[in-house]
């Protein structure tokens, strides 16, 4: 591609209105030619210089009397207080996090309370069931059934 | 109410974000905007007076950025942050608000050396974000025209905001 035929690509790009075979053909000129690719980021830069000029979201118009009342609503400040309260949140959650996961460190788990001397139903039956499931590697609790099926 | 009036009211109502915007963005300050906002609705009263524009919007484009590059010419290149609303950003420290009321008067000088046409262009697609289709469409020009116009009036900038970069770099 020639750099006149460029131009146009160039344009495309800079409004944001590139697309398909146009980006690859822009992409494969702009990698070759110094030349071309300095007038994009020049630019480019040039955009966003324009872009940094702040202007107002919208403008509120009120009627005061026989008078109008013009002023610009601004959408920096909000933004500010979006990001202040973003970062109160963020605050927030992480000292909820530390403080969930110091107490769960330093909280002992709670032991099962099991009487040995009259072992529940259930926790028999549980025996049967391992036993049931996996008689070859379960030898404590056969031993365990055998203990109680004596006392019993 | 006339026919007019009530042309002149709807536009009012249906613009007044645009004018005041673009105009805010060039000059800075609230009562200057107001200025220009109240001159160009004076102006689209008078024009509608005659003849009712075929595309408003495109119509109170090109007299507010004229009206806009005419004050910044009258206006003195002193920077008074403390006359009238401004609009706060993120880094609004005077030092800050120096370089964006230069940086103003720089974009205001580059849109001075472009053509009518050219900063139409631009703000539509810079500020308003029209597709090359629709800004030809509103200007009465073909896609390719406003696609050199739009280079055009980027490179235009780009000439005057050079030596601005240049300092930035020595500093």
């Amino acid at each position: 591609m020639k750099c006149e035929e460029f131009e146009m690509l160039m344009a495309d790009a800079l409004g944001d209105e590139i697309t398909g075979t146009d980006a690859l053909a822009f992409e494969q000129h702009i990698a070759q030619c110094n030349k071309c690719r300095a007038e994009y980021e020049s630019l480019t830069r040039s955009l966003q210089t324009l872009h940094s000029l702040p202007g107002p979201d919208h403008v509120s118009v009120e009627r005061l009397g026989d008078r109008l009342v013009i002023s610009p609503v601004c959408g920096a400040p909000r933004a500010r207080l979006h990001r202040f309260g973003l970062a109160t949140l963020r605050y927030a959650a992480t000292i909820l996090i530390a403080f969930v996961a110091g107490y769960s460190w330093h909280t002992e788990p709670a032991a099962p309370q099991v009487n040995p001397e009259a072992p529940s139903e259930a926790i028999e039956q549980r025996f049967v069931d391992i036993h049931a499931q996996k008689p070859e590697r379960s030898h404590f609790a056969k031993c365990l059934l055998a203990v109680s099926n004596r006392r019993h | 109410m006339t026919a007019v009036g009530s042309a002149a009211s709807r536009a009012f109502e249906l613009y007044i974000n645009d004018v005041y915007g673009w105009a805010f963005r060039f000059l800075g300050h609230h009562h200057d905007a107001l200025d220009v906002v109240q001159d160009v609705f004076l102006r689209w009263n008078a024009q509608c007076s005659r003849a009712l524009p075929r595309q408003p919007r495109g119509w109170l484009r090109r007299v507010t950025i004229n009206r806009v590059v005419d004050v910044r010419r009258k206006l003195k290149p002193d920077v008074n942050v403390e006359g009238g609303m401004e609009i706060v950003t993120e880094d609004s420290a005077p030092g800050s608000r120096l370089d964006q009321e230069t940086l103003r008067e720089d974009v205001a000088a580059a849109l001075d050396q472009l053509t009518e046409m050219q900063r139409g262009v631009l703000v539509a697609k810079v500020y308003d974000e029209m597709t090359f289709s629709q800004i030809a469409d509103e200007l009465g020009i073909g896609v390719p025209t406003a696609k050199t116009h739009y280079l055009r009036a980027i490179r235009a900038t780009r000439d005057r905001l050079q030596p601005r970069w240049s300092a930035e770099v020595e500093i």
